[in-house]
């Protein structure tokens, strides 16, 4: 037996997975439910998959004329191309102007991990980057194994209950240049004017915008709508990455369709980009898999299947906000108190309920209905079987604990 | 390849990608990080066997990685942290063009060894002994085509003792299982050698060429300690790395593994294709033989028929290569290793002739010239 073995003071890894999720496996109780999952979910409880994902898969399979060979190390082409039409609109500048292309990655992951090797190689100056809570949990590791610092901020404000419109402009007004990640531009709602004034600062310091789209078509509904911002941003003469994630508005989650966008200035630069990325990959993954790009390709090339799954997006759009409207109505009709608007107001799947810690653990300990600290919750979670049993227990929550300090003004008023 | 100069899939595999696309029970949820267990659990009784000692003490496990070039990148930011004396690491020039940059890239120094003599034309039996013997200790040592080495038992006992006394961790890759020999418990055998022996090793074992699943990523890093908890704290580390290369690995490639790993009429069916391909091969090696022979090219030529595997050396010096490649149009890597399944009835004769003349129209090996003064 060797001395000295590698592996005996290895010690055992602390855990990344969310602690929620575990204590709520660990719960035995049978009304418990998890109200955080980062898909869309179906009324059944099962991940939400676009009915012309579905069909895809089998047509897919019959294909005689596909052989599975080894893709680019870029990945499909007309994945990218697809992908890169959908993210920018068929007639940007960018991609009219040959400036705008990309690598399929595994999963968003994929795509920070390149993002994240390239900043650190080529942008030195940048050592500090902002990225969204939401975010961190997913990502932030990645940019500090890089050694980035990595700084949070969130949209939500706690006290308000509601978006605050301008965390985003003070992010950018308070931070050197570095890499600022932006995420679910759906829930920002600036004006054009916050977003311009965002621009000019962000230029004007350096700041290296890096997008994060993984779910283009679920906040409006509308798969233009959702991501205006970016082209603002070409047209402005921007250079920026955009971590595309086709997961779940395609309902694909097993087979990393991810994509790194990469817009430049001008052609040649995309294409020295586009070079050094491609070297990254052969050393994480030499060749992305396939089938989720066959998929996605497929849709989306296909007028009649693209309007079928635009259609499936506008379906779960509307569902989500039907959801919010019954919770709303329902917490009014229990007469629990504080305003409700919040919900009904905020876009996209997942949506701050606005509780505080106590109305928080309230729920967890004692309803075995597990939401995060922030109160976000994934809104897809809620339906016809458990609304009942989740507004009551809100209800309650809010009555038995210090209500928030909005609610309290309200009874001060009655 | 095929004969139709495409890349070979196992007919099982197509069978089974339309068998899973129709399967009405399948949630494609997001896969836990390490892999679908089935997958895993099929992939390791394939590689070190049912009944390996390592499986039943439960001491054996892995993780579902994009490819081989997955597992390299994993095994190699587990070493750089957790094995700090490890400096250098000792890879096959194979295997060097493709992963030895990902070990640079953490900071390794790569040396490169390389099993083929080609002064004398074969498999220099003592080369991975040597190297063992010159590295330093505390480095970590890349086992590929272990179906070239041909140890001797004896040299492979002598090759095991030398690496425990000087602590040299084994790194095995498995990229080719079955297309050796055509034997798939055969072409595992070392393995089995090591885990008996006490190692603690990792293992990159690919199954995209001996499935034909090319473009979904089916690689693993197989762990071996020498204790279940060991191991639990190996892949605990492992997962959190995987958490930020890809989060979660893809699945269908996988699916299809495991589905027909673990129905023994498909397993059969797959063994049967492997072999297949290896007497295909077999018969492509005699019939270039046969064919120099009657060409009476100068040399010998036997050292193409003693290779095992897909690939193996031609036998040519620089020259005669570089005449192929320039005058005849024939892209071979300058140590004429060359994939023998890119030869077939349509080629092989313009193939044989080809060579023929290279090694006429050049300085032949010093073999060739004794055999030509011997006449």
């Amino acid at each position: 037996m060797p001395t000295l073995s590698v592996f005996t003071d290895v010690p055992l890894a602390r855990k990344l997975e969310g602690s929620l999720l575990k204590s709520y496996k660990q719960d035995e109780d049978p009304k418990k439910m998890f109200l955080a999952y980062r898909v869309c979910m179906t009324d059944e409880g099962h991940p939400w998959i676009s009915p012309v994902v579905n069909k895809l898969r089998l047509q897919i399979a019959q294909d005689p004329s596909l052989n599975y060979e080894y893709m680019p190390a870029m990945g499909m082409k007309s994945f990218i191309h697809a992908s890169l039409e959908l993210l920018l609109g068929k007639h940007s500048e960018a991609i009219v102007e040959n400036r705008a292309g990309g690598l399929h990655t595994v999963g968003s992951t994929g795509a920070f991990q390149l993002g994240a090797r390239f900043l650190r190689t080529w942008y030195r100056d940048a050592r500090t980057i902002y990225i969204t809570s939401l975010q961190k949990e997913l990502h932030g590791f990645i940019f500090q194994d890089m050694g980035f610092m990595v700084y949070e901020y969130s949209f939500w404000d706690p006290k308000k209950l509601c978006i605050d419109h301008s965390m985003l402009l003070n992010v950018v007004e308070a931070s050197p240049s570095s890499v600022l990640v932006i995420g679910s531009i759906g829930e920002c709602n600036l004006t054009q004017s916050q977003w311009a004034k965002l621009m000019s600062t962000m230029k004007s310091k350096q700041i290296f915008p890096f997008f994060d789209i993984p779910n283009q078509g679920l906040s409006t509904g509308d798969l233009d709508e959702d991501t205006r911002i970016l082209q603002s941003f070409v047209s402005q003469g921007f250079e920026f990455f955009c971590s595309q994630s086709l997961s779940k508005n395609f309902g694909i989650y097993d087979e990393g369709v991810g994509i790194l966008v990469v817009v430049a200035l001008n052609n040649q630069h995309l294409l020295c980009v586009l070079s050094q990325l491609k070297n990254y990959t052969q050393a994480l993954w030499l060749t992305p898999p396939t089938t989720g790009a066959r998929i996605v390709t497929s849709i989306l090339s296909n007028p009649a299947l693209h309007a079928e799954w635009k259609y499936s997006l506008k379906e779960v759009v509307e569902n989500i906000m039907l959801i919010k409207e019954k919770v709303k109505e329902k917490l009014r009709l229990l007469g629990t108190p504080g305003n409700w608007n919040h919900i009904t107001a905020q876009t996209g799947t997942h949506s701050y309920l606005g509780l505080n810690f106590q109305q928080v653990e309230y729920l967890v300990k004692k309803k075995h209905i597990y939401i995060p600290k922030n109160s976000l919750i994934n809104f897809t979670c809620i339906n016809a079987n458990n609304i009942d049993y989740i507004t009551q227990s809100i209800n309650e929550a809010v009555l038995s604990t210090r209500g928030p300090v909005k609610c309290l003004q309200k009874i001060n008023d009655l």
